[in-house]
C-alpha cells in the first residue's frame, strides 16, 4: 500500500514549520527525505507517526486517512536515540513489541531472529547501557523491525554507524522494502540517499522543492561537460560557439550547443584526455535547489530550527 | 478500549517487575517492616510489662508484696529459695531481679533496685508499720484498711477522658510517617520515572506506540503497586506486632480500622500526589532539574505532615484540625491521624469525597501538562506553557 502525506502544515507559535507539504511513498519503495536542519523533516516524521498532530492536510495509507492503529504500528526510530538504560536488551525488545501489539510468544521469537540477524545476540541479558555505540544502535533499529511493521520511517538512521553497520543498515532496508514495505528515511548523508534510494525528496522550509526518482531528477539538472586538454590554456574553450561557462574542466552549454563542436575546438587546443558528459550528483542538485534564494532566508531558517528545537510537540 | 487497558497493564507491569526487583526497594520496605513491627516490640521490652521476678527465703511475705503490688499496679512475681546463698546466686546470674530478706525487711539486688520494687517494698514495710501502730493503738488494722480502700476523689469530666490519649497519638504519628514517607518515595519514583523517559529520549519511541495518557496512568498505576506492597507489609508488621505484644490498650479493632484507614488514605492520596509528581516530572528533561520543580509538589505533603504531630495530637477536635484535615492535599496525611485519634467514621467520608474530586479534576489537568510537556526537551518548561491547550 502507499503512504501518502498531502498538503501537510504546522506551526509553531509564529513559526512555520511545514507548509502544504507533500510526500508520496509506495509500496516497497525506499524514499529518501533530505533537508537542512530546521527544514521540517522531523516535524513531518512525527505528523506521519501521529506523535505530533498537523494544523492542515492529511496522512493517507492505502488511499484513506491513516488511523490511530496503523500509525501505532509504524516501525520508527527517531533521531534522538533512546531506550531504558538499565533494563535488558531482549526483555526491553520484547515489552517494546508487545506495547505495539504482539503477543508474547511471538514478540520473543521475533525478538530473537532480529539480535541475530543484526549480530548482537551474544548481548541479549545485558543491560543496554553496557553496550557499545555502536551495539546500541543495532538494537534500536531491532527496536523499529521486531513488530514486523508495515510502515517504516526512520529519521537518520545512519548517523553514527560504522561502516559495517550501515552495510547492515542498507541491506535490512532493502529487504523491508522488498517484501513490499514503504520506507522513508531522512538523511544527510547524501551519497547514501543516492545508492539506496529508489526516489527522494528534498525540503526547505517545509515544503518539497524537488522529488521524483533519483535518476529523473539528475537528469533534470544541467548535465556538464567535462573536458580535459593537456597543456591547453585555462580559457581555451571561451571563444567556442554554445559555451556558456568553464569552470576548470567542467563546461556549461547552452541548451542548443553541438558538444561535437566543443571537441573539435579541444582538439584544436591540444592532446584530449577526457571528454565525458556528467550529471550531477546529488550532492550538487541538493546544493543547487536549496541554495537558490538562500541568502534572504537563512534567517527564516534559523528561526524554523530553534523553534523546532524549543516547541518540540507542543 | 480494551486494547487500550491492555496497554496500560503492560506499562504498569513493567514499572511493578522492575522497581519490586531492585535492591533498594526490597531494602527500604525490609527496613519499614522492622522499623514500624519494631516500636511495639521495643515499648514491650522497655515498658517494664515484664513482670518482676523477685525471691523471697519465707514464703509468708510472698502473699503482703503480691498485694502490695497489685494495689499499685506493679507487676511482681515471687519465688521462694531454699537459702540465702542460692538466691543470692540467682540474683547475681539475673534469674531474679531481688531477694528479699525478712526479719526487718531488707533487700539484695545485683546492682541497684528498680523503682518499681523499691516503691512496692516501701509502701508494704511502712504498712506493715502503720499496721503496727494501729493495732498498739487498739484499732483493728483491717477495718481501717478497708475504710482507707473504700474512700477515692469523685472525678467530674467534663468532655469526657480519654485514658488512651496517648497511645492514640504515637499511633496518629507512626501512620502520619508511613503515609508521608511511602507517599514522597513513591511519589519520586513517578517523578524520576517520567524523567528518565525524557532524559533517555525512549519517550519517544513509547509515544510512537501508546498514547501519552496510557503511559502516565500505566506509570501512575503500577508505582502506585510498588508503594502499596510497601505500605501494605508495614502496616500488616505494626498491627500485629502490636496485637501480639498487647503494648497498646486501644481495641483491636480500632487497631485494625486504622490501618485500613490508613491503606484506603494511600490509595487515594498516592493517586492524586503520583498525577501531580508525574506532571511536575514532565517539565525538566534532567534529573538535576528535578528539584526545582517538584519542591511546590513536595511541600504539599510536608505540610500536614508536620501538622500531623504539631497541630493535630494538641488540639485532635479543634476547628483547625477539622478543615486542614477536609483540604484535599491534606487529607491523605491528617485525616488517618485524625482516625487513629478517635474522629467519627464520617470524617473519612467527607474527605474522601472530596479527595476523589480532586484527582477528577487533576486527571484533566495532569494530563494536559503531561501531554504538552513530555516531548518537548532542553530547558525547564514554563507553568503556562504546559497548561495551555494542546494543538
Amino acid at each position: 500500500m502507499r503512504l501518502q502525506v498531502r498538503g501537510v502544515s504546522r506551526s509553531y507559535g509564529e513559526v512555520r514549520a511545514l507548509d502544504g507539504l507533500d510526500l508520496d511513498v509506495g509500496a516497497g519503495e525506499i524514499h529518501g527525505f533530505v533537508g537542512g536542519n530546521g527544514a521540517g523533516k522531523t516535524t513531518a516524521m512525527r505528523i506521519v507517526l501521529g506523535v505530533l498532530s498537523a494544523d492542515a492536510g492529511e496522512v493517507r495509507w492505502g488511499g484513506v486517512p491513516i488511523t490511530t492503529e496503523v500509525q501505532r504500528t509504524i516501525g520508527y526510530m527517531p533521531e534522538e536515540r533512546g531506550l531504558y538504560p538499565k533494563m535488558k536488551v531482549a526483555e526491553q525488545l520484547v515489552y517494546l513489541a508487545r506495547m505495539r501489539g504482539l503477543p508474547r510468544d511471538r514478540a520473543v521469537a521475533s525478538v530473537g531472529k532480529w539480535l541475530e540477524r543484526l549480530g548482537v545476540e551474544a548481548r541479549a541479558g545485558d543491560e543496554v547501557q553496557k553496550l557499545s555505540l555502536g551495539n546500541q544502535q543495532r538494537v534500536q533499529l531491532a527496536a523499529a523491525l521486531v513488530h514486523d511493521p508495515a510502515i517504516l520511517v526512520l529519521d537518520e538512521p545512519f548517523s553514527g554507524l560504522d561502516p559495517v553497520a550501515v552495510d547492515v543498515m542498507s541491506e535490512v532496508l532493502r529487504d523491508k522494502a522488498a517484501e513490499g514495505v514503504p520506507v522513508l528515511f531522512s538523511s544527510h548523508q547524501l551519497d547514501l540517499v543516492e545508492r539506496l534510494c529508489d526516489r527522494v525528496a528534498i525540503i526547505k522550509d517545509g515544503t518539497v522543492v524537488a522529488a521524483g526518482p533519483v535518476d529523473d531528477l539528475r537528469s533534470g539538472g544541467d548535465a556538464r561537460l567535462v573536458v580535459r586538454v593537456d597543456g591547453a590554456p585555462d580559457d581555451w574553450a571561451s571563444g567556442v560557439p554554445g559555451v556558456l561557462h568553464q569552470d576548470g574542466e567542467a563546461l556549461t552549454l547552452a541548451p542548443e550547443a553541438d558538444d561535437q563542436e566543443v571537441l573539435r575546438a579541444a582538439l584544436a587546443a591540444g592532446p584530449v584526455r577526457e571528454f565525458a558528459w556528467r550529471r550531477p550528483s546529488l550532492t550538487e542538485l541538493y546544493r543547487h535547489v536549496v541554495s537558490v534564494e538562500d541568502a534572504e532566508n537563512a534567517e527564516n531558517a534559523e528561526k524554523a530550527e530553534n523553534a523546532e528545537n524549543a516547541e518540540e510537540a507542543a | 478500549m480494551s486494547g487500550g487497558m491492555r496497554t496500560v497493564r503492560l506499562i504498569a507491569g513493567r514499572e511493578l517487575s522492575t522497581r519490586v526487583k531492585s535492591k533498594g526497594y526490597v531494602i527500604m520496605t525490609l527496613a519499614l517492616v522492622v522499623l514500624i513491627g519494631g516500636i511495639s516490640v521495643l515499648f514491650k521490652l522497655v515498658g517494664g510489662d515484664d513482670p518482676s521476678k523477685i525471691g523471697v527465703l519465707d514464703g509468708a511475705l510472698s502473699q503482703p508484696i503480691a498485694a502490695t503490688a497489685q494495689s499499685l499496679g506493679e507487676k511482681i512475681e515471687t519465688v521462694t529459695v531454699g537459702s540465702q546463698a542460692e538466691g543470692e546466686k540467682k540474683v547475681r546470674d539475673e534469674d531474679l531481679d531481688a531477694l528479699v530478706l525478712s526479719g526487718p525487711v531488707r533487700v539484695v539486688v545485683k546492682k541497684d533496685l528498680g523503682d518499681g520494687l523499691r516503691n512496692t517494698l516501701t509502701v508494704m514495710v511502712r504498712q506493715d508499720a502503720l499496721n503496727a501502730e494501729l493495732a498498739r493503738a487498739g484499732a483493728d488494722p483491717a477495718a481501717v484498711g478497708r475504710a482507707v480502700a473504700s474512700t477515692s476523689v469523685g472525678v467530674t469530666s467534663l468532655e469526657g477522658a480519654d485514658d488512651l490519649k496517648d497511645q492514640r497519638v504515637v499511633l496518629a504519628m507512626v501512620a502520619a510517617f508511613l503515609l508521608y514517607g511511602v507517599l514522597f518515595s513513591a511519589g519520586m519514583m513517578v517523578a524520576q520515572g517520567v524523567v528518565e523517559e525524557k532524559s533517555s529520549r525512549i519517550v519517544e519511541i513509547l509515544l510512537s506506540a501508546v498514547r501519552p495518557w496510557q503511559l502516565m496512568v500505566g506509570k501512575v498505576a503500577g508505582i502506585g503497586a510498588v508503594g502499596f506492597i510497601q505500605m501494605l507489609a508495614a502496616t500488616t508488621a505494626g498491627v500485629v506486632a502490636a496485637l501480639a505484644t498487647g503494648v497498646l490498650d486501644i481495641p483491636g479493632g480500632e487497631l485494625v480500622g486504622t490501618g485500613l484507614w490508613g491503606l484506603v488514605w494511600f490509595v487515594v492520596g498516592f493517586a492524586m500526589f503520583a498525577l501531580l509528581f508525574a506532571a511536575t516530572g514532565a517539565l525538566v528533561s534532567r534529573q538535576e532539574d528535578l528539584g526545582g520543580v517538584i519542591m511546590p509538589v513536595y511541600m504539599l505533603l510536608l505540610i500536614p505532615y508536620m501538622l500531623s504531630f504539631s497541630l493535630i495530637p494538641a488540639d485532635p477536635d479543634g476547628t483547625a484540625a477539622k478543615i486542614l484535615s477536609l483540604v484535599p492535599f491534606f487529607a491523605p496525611v491528617l485525616m488517618p491521624v485524625r482516625s487513629a485519634m478517635g474522629a467519627p467514621v464520617w470524617w473519612q467520608f467527607a474527605g474522601l469525597g472530596l479527595t476523589l474530586v480532586t484527582i477528577a479534576a487533576l486527571v484533566w489537568l495532569a494530563g494536559r501538562m503531561y501531554e504538552n510537556s513530555v516531548l518537548r526537551m532542553g530547558s525547564r518548561i514554563k507553568l503556562t506553557d504546559a497548561l495551555r491547550s494542546a494543538k
